[in-house]
């Protein structure tokens, strides 16, 4: 808890909530890790997309990147949205059109390995792994979505603290909402009054630029989980 | 008798075919609330015709309020609503004139809320007091008196009061039982008027969660007037403790001096936490309450919609 720095002033948690945008290079660290690892089964680029969850259903943010020369693709790959597949999925990169050919081939890559990870309902958070060969062994590429999928609960952690504004007690109390528990039933799970439990969830909303509850529990979810 | 619930904003009609009279009547209720004085009936017909849509979308609005997850913004966007102005409340008639009689009028206009004051001549009285009976009217005047400016501004208080109490039922029904306890008691509706007069309230809706009232005031500000009881001072304690707010005040706060606004933060974007000083509204019953105010651009008050047409 002592980590967030909301709890360490009650104006500041009461008052201004964070900006919830991130800076969009938060995961970077994690990203050298795993992009240095997925280097060695033949992967030299990887690009982290996840929803925006002030955008329009569907809308995608990039928010990671292995090396400054995808930045400059990075608006177009948030906007390009890759044929609907598995959870694991291999690509040819012509297979995601003209632009891709000429934007990711003309970075020398060949091939695509889309790994999709959910989030909520249909919104993923996607590892774009990039290979410059043609032809990836399916060891190869067994091991390297192995990786990902590997740390996925870490990077799920470090994405929600990046960009999640919301404190752990209001984690949980969205949760709570998310559940359908009753002001008068957190009472008893919690330990605090009903109205502390609606400041909680208030907070929370405010903070998430949510209507309502739902919208905010929806919004926490694409921001790596309650 | 329970605290009205809401305080709504007004729409005072008068028709008289006789233009003297109706200048006189103007004179008489000239510092009160908005009003439109009509020679001829037909000039009502024309604007009432949209009545039931506006009252339908009031009552959403309101449904809304009780209902809604973060009340406050609710009640802000009903006063961000302008519609609410042009809601006919009291209808004020002369009983004979050529084109309709008034009772014929009253009869014609009969809506949620809506209350009728019907002017009576000497010879009216008897049709008057049948129309009263049948219900067609909610009040009727004698023209025929020393001071009608005194007895139709009390007249139209009265049925104003009513008015209001018709179109806010839902707040004081979804209330929870104890917050309506709190507003049964004299000393908090005497106290909670006094301090609506001080800030010149024009309308305002009455919070069960939280516990307040949200008021317009003449001044275009809006005013959260939180209302808290002992027990609820606990819950306050237990909130204030587990949020760590450390804003200037806390001790008076602990001290019972203060109250914070926590709510009006929590609920509204871009409201700064602050205390303000308690006021004891009642001893007796173990009633404070604490006044915030704060500008709120969207509202729109009458004031400003006349200013607004004046311009």
């Amino acid at each position: 808890m002592s980590e967030d720095p909301s709890r360490a002033s009650g104006l500041a948690l009461l008052g201004e909530p964070p900006e919830p945008a991130s800076p969009p290079n938060a995961l970077d660290e994690r990203m050298q890790a795993l992009a240095a690892r997925l280097r060695g089964r033949g992967f030299a680029g990887v690009a982290f997309v996840r929803p925006d969850p002030f955008g329009v259903a569907g809308e995608r943010l990039v928010q990671a990147l292995s090396s400054a020369a995808l930045q400059a693709h990075a608006e177009w790959m948030a906007r390009a949205v890759p044929p609907r597949g598995g959870t694991v999925e291999r690509l040819p990169v012509a297979a995601l059109g003209e632009e891709a050919v000429r934007r990711l081939g003309g970075l020398g890559y060949q091939q695509l390995l889309l790994v999709r990870l959910p989030l909520l309902g249909e919104a993923c958070g996607e590892f774009w792994l990039l290979s410059t060969s043609a032809h990836l062994r399916e060891e190869q590429l067994g091991t390297a979505a192995l990786e990902v999928l590997g740390d996925w609960p870490a990077w799920r952690e470090a994405l929600r603290a990046a960009v999640c504004p919301l404190t752990p007690r209001e984690r949980e109390v969205l949760r709570a909402v998310a559940e359908g528990l009753k002001g008068s039933e957190a009472q008893q799970r919690f330990g605090c009054t009903e109205r502390t439990f609606r400041l909680h969830v208030e907070n929370a909303k405010r903070k998430l630029r949510a209507a309502n509850g739902a919208q905010a529990v929806y919004r926490a979810q694409l921001m790596g989980g309650l | 008798m329970l605290f009205p619930c809401m305080r709504a904003s007004s729409r005072i009609s008068f028709i008289d075919d006789d233009p003297s009279f109706l200048d006189a009547m103007a004179d008489a209720v000239a510092s009160v609330r908005r009003c439109e004085f009509l020679h001829h009936p037909g000039e009502l017909d024309h604007s009432y015709a949209e009545q039931e849509a506006l009252l339908r979308r009031e009552q959403q609005m309101l449904a809304r309020v009780v209902g809604a997850e973060s009340p406050l913004a609710a009640a802000l966007d009903y006063f961000a609503w302008e519609g609410r102005h042009r809601i006919f409340s009291v209808l004020v008639t002369d009983q004979v004139m050529p084109a309709e009689d008034g009772i014929s009028i009253c009869e014609r206009h009969g809506h949620f809320g809506l209350r009728r004051i019907l002017l009576t001549g000497a010879a009216d009285a008897d049709l008057a007091v049948k129309a009263f009976n049948g219900g067609a009217i909610e009040s009727f005047l004698p023209k025929q008196t020393r001071n009608l400016g005194f007895n139709l501004r009390r007249a139209l208080q009265e049925q104003f009061l009513h008015n209001s109490l018709e179109r806010g039922r839902h707040l004081a029904m979804q209330m929870r039982h104890e917050r309506l306890q709190a507003l049964q008691s004299d000393d908090v509706s005497n106290a909670l008027m006094v301090i609506l007069g001080r800030g010149r309230v024009d309308e305002y809706l009455v919070l069960g969660e939280p516990f307040g009232v949200l008021g317009l005031r003449a001044d275009g500000r809006l005013s959260w007037i939180q209302i808290e009881t002992t027990d609820g001072l606990r819950e306050l304690a237990d909130s204030l403790a587990e949020f760590g707010w450390d804003a200037p005040g806390l001790d008076r706060v602990r001290a019972g001096q203060a109250l914070p606004n926590l709510e009006l933060v929590s609920q509204l974007e871009g409201i700064a936490a602050a205390i303000a000083p308690v006021e004891v509204l009642s001893e007796a019953d173990g009633v404070l309450a604490a006044e915030f105010l704060f500008d709120w651009p969207a509202a729109v008050s009458w004031r400003a919609l006349a200013e607004e047409r004046g311009g």
